[in-house]
């Protein structure tokens, strides 16, 4: 009775073991996937900080995209065809950013020909590498490789060549020479024997070369491999040296306006003056439920530009929610310009405003 | 036994494993500042009710019409601020171009109501229209729609509704009825018939006689029929009159019948409160059958039932408790709970439509009131007051409730006068509905 916990005790350590082991496969997997994950995020800070688009091309289609544009304008000069290409470059970009007006569309072009020059920079520079280290890499292998093989080339180059002339034949004037009928037969006969041998030795040989000349194209193969992936490497460091600088440069600079936070002073302050804007429903009455979030953009003189209602799904199913929202939307709207210090930087902010209409249950 | 436990061990495993594997990859929060806003302002929404205009881009007689109709809906909700049209720049000439908001917001519009009304070759009313949102210069809800020309208040009501669902979230209740009991005479010699009128005052009809005392109109569900009491030789009976056909039903007589009967949710039952044996009740009649259900049982007094939306449940009030207060109970007459415990007596409680509070009749200090309180008796709050003010019907979106007043009589014997009023349920915008004669036990119809 007594080893009956004992037993129900091991099966359970067993089997937190089992799970404990189970479990971390999963873990290990997603590691990996994580460390491109690191170098995405660092790729989307850049976009703000107008480095960003410079690594964009580091990922791999889009780069690829804009280098061939770029060739093709650089070395014809003459098409202009080249030159409408980089133009459809500012168009996603205006895009993107939907309806701001006309102040950000001269921002646009200049990112644009930031990148620009980057994106060829870093491209052309791998397509070189990779086209001049392939031949370096071709001739170092191959010493290394054929010293040991020579020797046995000579060798194998001198039996072989002595069979390929069916010419023994010279060495038959020497058994020509020792007279006896006997001795000639048995001299024909380890000739014969010999000639088998040789050739045995000569395919034995044949196949060695084979096998050395494929070992070392394989060695040579791999050099060259290992070059190119040291160089690639190196590239990439590079790349990525450039990369994580100019993301650490743009996160030493000024921090992004963006997340630039005011005080308590100006909140107490912005809240004084949506008050006269902001009228909630009377549906909102009662209904602790109907807070609204509205992301809003402001430009560098606070004004409005943009004030989007976060959950539009809730939005199209609960009609309370969907009328507190355009009312906080139209708040947000009709305050404009909000009471917020202009930005000296000349950048974009972006805020959440939170519309709680519990006051109206009061 | 230990096969569940293990289960249970790997599920719980499972379940951290999950949990931590989420948290430890789980975006982190975004950067961005929240900044909270918790004052706002209950005022009306003005917006802008442009004249209907015609093809040819001219205002006609209908669109004026349609278009004062609308104004004076949503003027009387208190929670719109109609836009005076004499103050308009550059009034709209047809709903299928964008106007230019610059003329609208200077007004302080914050909603621009365009439409067109134009009878066509049948003589039918077609009325199309656009509800802007001026400040963010967004089509918010468009319609169409056609009806006789007689039916062109009925039209402009439920375009009403449109803006009124649009702005509020709460559905319109502007094309209703109002079915109530018009009073005339002296107070010896008082004529009551019953009566029904749009819930504006317009198209107000009588559908009986007065040779009979009647009381206590109800709608039923399907907006059609009303169950009422007619009193004939002293003796209580239920009459179903057919708004469609004109014509009354007796459904029975019931002596000792103590209040009126109210509808189930679904139209096929009646619950009404019945003395017998010296005991009142409450009852519950099958109108298929015919047949009663007694659901309460006890040596007090109780009255005044009403349904739940849902129909699950039923309040009234009871003076088991030594005083008239309120009581909820299931369907089947278990699981009775008491919900009021304020001061003075509480009477003729009402579901809300939208289920969340019940009104109420409240006496206490020598004054009646009219309150709310949530299903559970809590959050209780008081929204009208007077000498007598009785008999609380809810509008069908179960945000602004009816009921009627009587002012208190002179020494001479004057005064005495009864009217229908109603309210916000926040208190607010307590207006008089104007009806040719004295009127009380108003009943509000579902949405037509």
């Amino acid at each position: 009775m007594t080893g009956r916990p004992i037993l129900i005790s091991v099966i359970m350590h067993c089997l937190a073991a089992v799970l404990a082991i189970v479990g971390l496969p999963s873990l290990k997997r997603d590691l990996p996937e994580d460390m491109p994950l690191m170098v995405m995020e660092i790729v989307q800070t850049v976009p703000e900080t107008n480095l960003i688009e410079g690594n964009k091309p580091s990922t791999a289609k889009e780069e690829k995209e804009p280098t061939i544009r770029k060739k093709q304008a650089t070395p014809p000069p003459k098409p202009p065809a080249a030159r409408p290409a980089p133009a459809p470059e500012p168009m996603p970009k205006a895009k993107a950013k939907p309806a701001p007006d006309p102040t950000p569309a001269p921002k646009s072009p200049s990112p644009a020909a930031e990148v620009i020059p980057e994106k060829p920079t870093v491209k052309p520079k791998l397509s070189k590498a990779e086209a001049v280290q392939a031949p370096k890499a071709k001739p170092r292998a191959m010493p290394k490789a054929l010293p040991k093989p020579k020797p046995k080339r000579q060798k194998n180059v001198a039996s072989a060549e002595k069979p390929t002339p069916p010419k023994p034949t010279p060495k038959k004037p020497q058994t020509t020479k020792s007279t006896p009928a006997k001795k000639a037969q048995d001299n024909l006969v380890a000739q014969v024997n010999k000639l088998v041998k040789d050739e045995q030795k000569r395919k034995q040989a044949a196949t060695g070369i084979l096998q050395n000349l494929a070992k070392v194209k394989t060695q040579a193969e791999e050099a060259e491999k290992k070059r190119k992936e040291q160089e690639r490497k190196q590239v990439s460091d590079t790349l990525n040296k450039t990369l994580s600088a100019a993301a650490g440069n743009a996160q030493r600079a000024p921090k992004p306006p963006r997340n630039m936070k005011i005080g308590v002073d100006v909140i107490d302050r912005l809240r004084l003056h949506l008050k006269d804007y902001w009228s909630p429903p009377p549906g909102a009455a009662g209904n602790d439920s109907l807070i609204v979030d509205i992301i809003v953009v402001i430009d560098s003189e606070s004004n409005v530009l943009k004030a989007e209602i976060k959950d539009r799904l809730r939005m199209s199913l609960d009609k309370y929610f969907k009328a507190s929202a355009l009312a906080a939307q139209r708040a947000m709207v009709d305050s404009s310009p909000l009471p917020i210090p202009h930005n000296p930087n000349g950048q974009r902010r972006e805020f959440i405003f939170e519309f709680d209409p519990a006051f109206m249950s009061r | 036994m230990n096969v569940l436990r293990v289960k249970l061990l790997v599920l719980s495993c499972l379940m951290a494993l999950a949990a931590v594997t989420y948290g430890f990859f789980a975006e982190p929060a975004s950067a961005q500042q929240r900044i909270r806003i918790t004052e706002g302002q209950v005022a009306p929404t003005p917006i802008a009710i442009a004249e209907f205009t015609n093809l040819d881009g001219e205002i006609s007689d209908s669109g004026r019409q349609i278009a004062e109709i609308i104004s004076n809906d949503l003027l009387s909700s208190g929670l719109f601020d109609p836009i005076d049209s004499a103050a308009f720049i550059a009034p709209p000439k047809s709903p299928a171009i964008r106007p230019d908001f610059s003329n609208w917001a200077p007004l302080g519009a914050k909603g621009l109501l365009v439409g067109s009304a134009e009878i066509d070759a049948d003589g039918k009313l077609q009325v199309e229209f656009v509800l802007w949102d001026v400040i963010t210069q967004r089509n918010i809800t468009s319609g169409s729609g056609n009806a006789s020309p007689d039916g062109l208040r009925q039209l402009a009501h439920k375009i009403a509704d449109f803006v009124y669902e649009e702005f509020t979230g709460d559905s319109g209740y502007f094309d209703t009825q109002i079915v109530y009991v018009a009073e005339s005479g002296t107070q010896s010699r008082r004529v009551k018939r019953l009566a029904i009128m749009d819930q504006d005052g317009h198209n107000h009809r009588y559908l009986t006689s007065g040779l009979d005392l009647v009381l206590t109109p109800r709608f039923s569900p399907q907006t059609h029929e009303i169950a009422y009491l007619n009193y004939f030789n002293d003796e209580p009976n239920v009459y179903i009159h057919d708004i469609r056909t004109g014509r009354s039903e007796r459904l029975g007589s019931f002596p000792g019948m103590t209040f009126a009967p109210r509808f189930g949710p679904r139209g096929d039952k009646l619950i009404m409160s019945w003395a017998k044996n010296g005991l009142t009740d409450i009852y519950e009649m099958d109108l298929s059958t015919q047949a009663m259900n007694q659901l309460t049982k006890s040596a007090s007094i109780d009255t005044s039932p009403s349904y739940a939306p849902d129909g699950r449940k039923i309040v009234f009030n009871s003076d088991r408790g030594g005083r008239q207060q309120l009581y909820v109970m299931n369907t089947d007459g278990s699981n009775v709970k008491r919900i009021s415990f304020g001061d003075g007596r509480y009477a003729t409680p009402v579901w809300s439509p939208r289920g969340d509070i019940i009104a109420f009749t409240k006496m206490t200090g020598g004054r009646f009131y009219i309150g709310v309180m949530n299903v559970d008796g809590s959050g209780e709050r008081l929204l009208a007051e007077g000498f007598l003010v009785e008999a609380p019907t809810w509008a069908p979106n179960g945000r602004v409730l009816m009921y009627f007043k009587q002012e208190p009589f002179e020494n001479d014997g004057t005064g005495g006068e009864t009217a229908l009023y109603r309210v916000d349920i926040t208190g607010f915008n307590e207006r008089r509905v104007i009806t040719p004669s004295d009127a009380s036990d108003p009943a509000w119809s579902p949405v037509r």
